[in-house]
């Protein structure tokens, strides 16, 4: 039992990425590591049913440092979330995120363990150019 | 206040050409007019009436072996060729070196033949290289223009960390010859020299005996080591002021890489600011490893510093008030904080807003109050430090989420309203 905890408790962003693209491409187009001026965007996607965009910052465990990029895409997404391992969930100072309206998710290590926390706030600093840019080219490239 | 562009990489060329009416004089590392020889000669001839100077560079012997030789363990080809003009043994002493070594003051060679060389350099080589076969091919590109000397001669100059420090006394030396160079040769250049130091070392004792050595000089151009306006104390930034507004009483002072801060000294006599274009603003001795392209950065003129242009972006729409007004962010924002992702699409006119706004910084600073300066800043303070220091900035983490915001500026006030003698 140890054992196996341990070993859940090295996985990879990748993998968590990976689980999470899984889930939200069921419905959504979606793009990993988007460049966004200087940065990368870990993933970008848009909600068909609301035609917002809605971008992740996915970490193991630093949800700081994935809330620090959250903030900067409140320029690019309507949503902005933070998605952390299950594993570290409870880490999350969640009123920090509220505060500055970036939504929560938990990703767990097999597929479909996925579950939405905290839902994001639509941003008030969408630079309406990038997110019209970006939304053409996830619905052309049909990602 | 006078600008002059330091250029650094190849494509700074095209884009000072575009800038020239805004500028007023060119700096020329002598590393790179060594090593891209016909194209730096041929651009710096090209222009007409460009005054410039050419930066020896001779620092760069301080630097231990690591730092001067390249993955092969050969020096670098740029310091190589430099070093082969300045000394037939300079080449064979650094690639001697062993591992973490460096040259020390004693193992300079034949001083007088060092200044000679130096001299020869910075007077005939852009002259020699603009006119080669090799040149042919940038004259078509850049034209050719009105060749003209330097306008005055920069001796060799080394870092040093105190006035009892050998590298203080080496300096001064070479100095003292390249000025009775200068003063023998038929062309009547003045020498000047470049003052390495950092504000760090600086007391009474230190800026009165600099000035008491560099009296007979009237061209002196002031580096100030790692000078990171964003993080310097106000400390320095008053012993700054002083070191320059004594230099000030008797030359021509000129600071070497600075932003707004020290263009504030003009208060005190400088003439001149040296900085590259979107970087250069400071300039370590410390060479950090890595590095790659420079980061696309967009210059708030109200904050008097750069922003990521992801920060800008957020800056921009949360102050709408703060949307730049020179020409070039007229044509490209129209007042929209949407467009500023238009610069990242074209990073040039980042660039020439930078030179835009700090040419107008320059021609602002000479006819604005000490008062005036310092409330403008408390203002900008004020009104944005606590907007400012809650938006991600990779450049100025702090801790949790939050970043350094605009406490930079009431250093900069108080080192500005402190009285100096």
């Amino acid at each position: 039992m140890e054992r196996s905890k341990k070993i859940n408790k090295e996985i990879s962003e990748k993998r968590l990425a990976d689980v999470l693209v899984s889930h939200i491409r069921k419905s959504n187009p979606v793009k990993r590591e988007y460049r966004h001026y200087e940065k990368y965007i870990d993933l970008i996607g848009l909600v068909i049913d609301s035609n917002e965009l809605m971008s992740v910052e996915v970490k193991v465990k630093n949800w700081q440092k994935a809330f620090q990029q959250a903030v900067v895409n409140l320029a690019v997404a309507e949503k902005s979330y933070v998605a952390i391992y299950s594993e570290y969930i409870h880490r999350v100072d969640l009123d920090r995120l509220r505060a500055c309206g970036i939504g929560l998710i938990s990703v767990g290590s097999v597929w479909g363990a996925v579950q939405f926390i905290e839902p994001a706030k639509s941003s008030q600093l969408v630079n309406t150019i990038t997110n019209k840019r970006i939304k053409e080219k996830l619905c052309t490239s049909g990602a | 206040m006078d600008i002059n562009l330091r250029f650094g990489m190849q494509r700074d060329k095209e884009i000072i050409r575009d800038l020239a009416d805004k500028i007023d004089g060119l700096v020329i590392p002598a590393h790179i007019l060594a090593y891209q020889e016909a194209s730096t000669s041929v651009f710096v001839a090209s222009f007409k009436n460009m005054p410039y100077i050419i930066d020896p560079m001779t620092f760069l012997l301080q630097h231990s072996r690591e730092n001067l030789v390249n993955d092969s363990g050969e020096l670098r080809i740029s310091i190589g060729k430099m070093c082969d003009e300045y000394h037939s043994s300079l080449s064979g002493l650094l690639s001697n070196l062993p591992a973490g070594g460096s040259l020390r003051p004693g193992s300079i060679p034949d001083q007088q033949e060092l200044c000679k060389n130096i001299y020869k350099t910075q007077t005939e080589s852009v002259a020699e290289k603009s006119t080669t076969k090799k040149a042919e091919k940038y004259i078509k590109r850049y034209g050719r223009g009105a060749l003209t000397l330097p306008r005055f001669v920069v001796a060799p100059y080394f870092r040093f960390d105190s006035t009892n420090d050998p590298w203080y006394g080496l300096s001064l030396e070479l100095a003292n010859i390249m000025k009775n160079i200068c003063e023998s040769k038929a062309e009547s250049l003045e020498s000047g020299v470049i003052l390495y130091l950092s504000a760090d070392n600086l007391n009474d004792a230190t800026i009165n005996r600099i000035a008491s050595d560099y009296a007979s000089f009237r061209h002196i151009v002031v580096w100030l080591d790692n000078f990171d306006e964003a993080s310097v104390i106000t400390d320095n930034i008053v012993k700054s002021r002083q070191l320059i507004k004594q230099l000030a009483g008797f030359s021509d002072v000129e600071v070497l890489y600075g932003g707004y801060l020290l263009m504030t000294t003009t208060i005190e006599g400088l003439s001149a600011i040296s900085h590259g274009i979107l970087y250069s603003l400071h300039k370590s001795f410390v060479i950090t490893p890595g590095g790659g392209g420079v980061p696309e950065r967009y210059y708030i003129p109200k904050f008097k510093a750069f922003r990521s242009l992801s920060q800008t972006d957020l800056i921009l729409h949360r102050h709408t008030e703060l949307i730049c007004d020179c020409v070039i962010c007229q044509d490209v924002m129209r007042g929209d904080p949407d467009r500023i992702v238009l610069f990242a699409d074209e990073p040039e006119k980042l660039r020439q807003h930078f030179i835009a706004v700090r040419r107008n910084e320059a021609d602002q600073i000479e006819t604005t109050k000490r008062d005036t300066i310092v409330d403008e800043l408390r203002d900008t303070y004020s009104i944005y430090h606590k907007s400012i220091s809650h938006l991600p900035n990779p450049d100025a983490y702090k801790s949790g989420s939050n970043m350094h915001g605009l406490e930079y500026l009431n250093r900069w006030a108080d080192g500005i309203e402190h009285n100096i003698s």
